[in-house]
């Protein structure tokens, strides 16, 4: 059930309704926790078993600390609850993954060893829920959180639907203190979020999906194809799971403000970026603040010498990376990033420490630092969507000609390429229109909506494509 | 203003719209038996059991060769399931077609009113949906409290006619000059095959051939096993009929097996092609005639684009001898 389906309009109409029916917030909160179980069991429900038994572990663990004041026990307790997340996380996502990198490098060291990997199915959105949960007991253990004691509080926070799979990653001290209130009535403002969801589904469906379906032959057989097709492919897809990401969190967004919830915003027009610090600072907003909150900072973050600092700045992105998934090109994507944050941090000391400083402010120079950011980012996220370190390496050395023709020329990717810098215009204006097009009269308001509806059920795929972000 | 109104002012624009974007051009119907229509004497129509079997040039070749020559021709569609089968039929034959004087109809899949995985959301299953058709799954359709199948096939068309009365994807379609995306990895489910087969020895592949083999046999001519086609070829026949045509039915080399009573077949003056028979057609059921799943291989489609030559051949001789 994904957000771009019917099946989660009927879902979500008969929660919205019984939602609003009942009087009772703790009925309320106890009704949204049931629908999130429902809606993960839609997925499989086999895997309900493993969010209910991390939740509780987590929630338990959070009573305890609260309880004691012991130094040795609280951080016995915050290991068991990391020790797990890592553990369930570690199991379902990277076993495999570990396994068949040792039995490669076994053999590749000539000791003759067994493929031994299970058939391990990856439960949806592990990647988010678990990094959520975590991030409350860490919180909890600093102090900086107080434990709750209400467990279908803290299970909804964990579970809640609209985030569930695919984030933002929410902290638990910005969405728990809001169940600990009523959601008023007067805060739930349907035209805003109408907006939101269709401003969402534009980029998810309209955009992302029909990138999706002429660019995913190129990466499955790029050999086949020629450089101009190739290179084609990756700006298309960077604009793909760029779309496809904050599509589905303009969704997301939209549909817990729907039960009155406010999320974490997630991008902030990221393609826009100048560097590749504020890159990471625009993109994936959630992930990358508690990357920083609970890796890089405890790390050592900016203190000490440049060795540190870069090591530091390494290690956060290469875990940042392989959190992605278990392959060794998310690690190299995570890597290159790390290295590019690396050098650009000691580039800007050493300018800030000369008299070229100035220069930076001129236009030339501002657009060159884009497009060469923009340059990284697209190199980086083709070796991110390619299979294999092989395969990535097929698709930047592949032939220059071949006879075999690609979608993407057909003339539809010009449409897509305007709907792309239209979206991105829309981008800078976009809470400006949100706020006009909110404020219209009604006779005007519906009928518009109607005609958008039409026009963006025209242009969606039925090819349902999940959301790229589902899988990690 | 009332939220009733409200909703009347949004669906209004939004039925108006989409009429509106009906009017662009969508996706053009595979119709690939358009050309032939003039010239063509024996009609095959069914599944991927003839979109990708039935070779109508090998079979104009056989029949000259055999001294009874026919032009040939066929409409096959992948997973063409029952409800679609009757209506392409009348479709097809509500246009004119001089000089057919044969309709060969595939009822290997039968009557099935179920929308199969792989045509889901396809161009020529939304088509398909029309207000006139929904009528007809559900005047058709008995619901009971046995089973959830009808009910979800109900939902299934009810969900498929919305989106062809929204105009849903025609857009997309059209962006994408091609009747249905790729899958998610770019591959093709033939090349994942011919990559799992790859990997089998020889040994494995002929006790699976043996297996399977040994299954059907036993399976086809047990009494009250396989799927029974019997009720869905008569129906085809008497719509052939109606239309003014004459049709005869066809079952295709497939490993399940499939039944069609041959004399409720011989009462209606039909004949019944049955290929599903390893005994009659040992040389379909070879290892190197079959292909990916129930299909048969390059091999096998010579193999029976040629049987059917004979079958086609044996009919018009003894027809005309008949005459005389």
């Amino acid at each position: 059930m994904i957000f771009t389906q019917l099946a989660f309009l009927v879902f979500f109409v008969a929660v919205f309704v019984i939602h609003r029916l009942m009087r009772s917030h703790r009925a309320r909160k106890a009704f949204l926790l049931a629908a999130s179980y429902f809606f993960y069991g839609y997925w499989d429900y086999r895997f309900l078993s493993l969010i209910f038994v991390s939740t509780s572990i987590d929630y338990l663990v959070g009573l305890r600390l609260e309880r004691t004041e012991n130094p040795q026990h609280r951080r016995l307790l915050v290991t068991v609850s990391l020790v797990l997340n890592l553990g369930l996380l570690g199991f379902f996502k990277y076993f495999n993954f570990m396994v068949d990198s040792a039995h490669t490098l076994l053999t590749r060291l000539g000791v003759e060893s067994e493929p031994s990997s299970l058939e391990i199915i990856l439960p949806v959105g592990i990647s988010f829920f678990t990094f959520q949960s975590m991030s409350y007991t860490i919180d909890v253990y600093r102090r900086n959180l107080s434990a709750r004691k209400s467990f279908i509080d803290f299970a909804l926070y964990v579970s809640f639907f609209p985030q569930l799979v695919a984030g933002p990653i929410v902290r638990a001290s910005d969405f728990l203190p809001q169940l600990e209130t009523p959601r008023k009535a007067e805060a739930f403002d349907a035209r805003r979020i109408l907006l939101l969801f269709a401003i969402g589904y534009f980029k998810k469906a309209c955009v992302a999906d029909n990138i999706g379906a002429a660019i995913d032959p190129v990466f499955a057989n790029p050999t086949s194809y020629a450089a101009a097709d190739r290179i084609l492919g990756a700006c298309l897809y960077s604009a793909q799971i760029y779309c496809d990401f904050s599509g589905y969190t303009d969704m997301a967004i939209a549909t817990a403000g729907a039960f009155g919830y406010t999320l974490t915003k997630n991008f902030d027009a990221p393609y826009y970026s100048s560097n590749v610090r504020e890159f990471w600072q625009r993109w994936h907003i959630s992930l990358s603040t508690w990357l920083r909150d609970y890796l890089y900072i405890p790390l050592g973050g900016n203190r000490g010498g440049p060795l540190r600092v870069s090591r530091n700045l390494l290690l956060t992105m290469l875990l940042g990376g392989l959190w992605h998934g278990a392959n060794w090109t998310f690690v190299l994507w995570g890597a290159l990033h790390g290295v590019a944050l690396v050098v650009h941090r000691f580039f800007r000391q050493t300018a800030n420490a000369s008299r070229w400083i100035a220069a930076f402010e001129y236009a030339p120079w501002k657009v060159s630092s884009w497009l060469l950011t923009l340059f990284w980012v697209v190199f980086c996220f083709t070796i991110f969507r390619t299979p294999s370190l092989a395969s990535a390496g097929e698709y930047f050395l592949g032939p220059v000609m071949s006879h075999a023709h690609a979608d993407l020329w057909n003339g539809w990717w010009i449409l897509s390429a305007s709907l792309m810098l239209t979206h991105f215009l829309a981008w800078r204006k976009r809470d400006w229109l949100i706020q006009r097009a909110a404020a219209l009269p009604d006779w005007v308001f519906f009928p518009s909506l109607g005609a958008c509806s039409a026009i963006l059920l025209y242009l969606t795929p039925l090819n349902f494509a999940p959301f790229i972000y589902f899988q990690f | 203003m009332n939220p009733w109104l409200k909703l009347a002012l949004y669906l209004s624009a939004l039925l108006v719209t989409a009429r509106v974007l009906g009017l662009t051009p969508s996706v053009p119907d595979d119709e690939h038996v358009a050309g032939e229509q003039q010239t063509c004497e024996v009609l095959f129509v069914g599944p991927s059991y003839v979109k990708a079997q039935v070779l109508p040039e090998l079979i104009d070749e056989e029949t000259r060769r055999l001294g009874r020559p026919l032009r040939t021709c066929k409409f096959g569609r992948t997973s063409l399931s029952g409800y679609e089968q009757k209506w392409d039929l009348r479709r097809l034959l509500s246009q004119p077609w001089p000089r057919l004087k044969l309709v060969v109809v595939d009822v290997t899949l039968g009557d099935n009113s179920e929308i199969r995985e792989e045509n889901r959301w396809k161009p020529r299953v939304l088509r398909w949906h029309d207000w006139r058709q929904l009528t007809w799954f559900f005047e058709r359709t008995s619901f009971d409290f046995e089973s959830l199948a009808p009910v979800m096939q109900a939902l299934d068309h009810t969900e498929h006619f919305v989106a062809r009365t929204l105009r849903v994807s025609q857009g997309a379609f059209f962006l994408h000059d091609q009747g249905t995306p790729p899958a998610a990895d770019g591959t093709t489910t033939w090349q994942k095959w011919r990559r799992q087969e790859s990997k089998l020895s020889a040994t494995a592949k002929e006790k699976r051939h043996r297996k399977k083999l040994d299954k059907l046999l036993t399976r086809k001519f047990e009494r009250g096993k396989g799927a029974s086609r019997t009720g869905w070829a008569l129906e085809l026949l008497d719509e052939l009929r109606s239309l003014g045509y004459a049709g005869h039915v066809l079952i295709a080399p497939v490993w399940y097996p499939v039944r069609v009573r041959r004399q409720d077949i011989s009462a209606v003056n039909s004949v019944v092609y049955d290929f599903n028979d390893p005994i009659t057609y040992p040389s379909l059921y070879t290892q190197a005639a079959r292909g990916r799943t129930h299909h048969v291989s390059a091999k096998g489609r010579k193999i029976y684009s040629k049987l059917l030559a004979h079958e086609l051949v044996r009919f018009f001789e003894r027809k005309e001898g008949e005459g005389k």
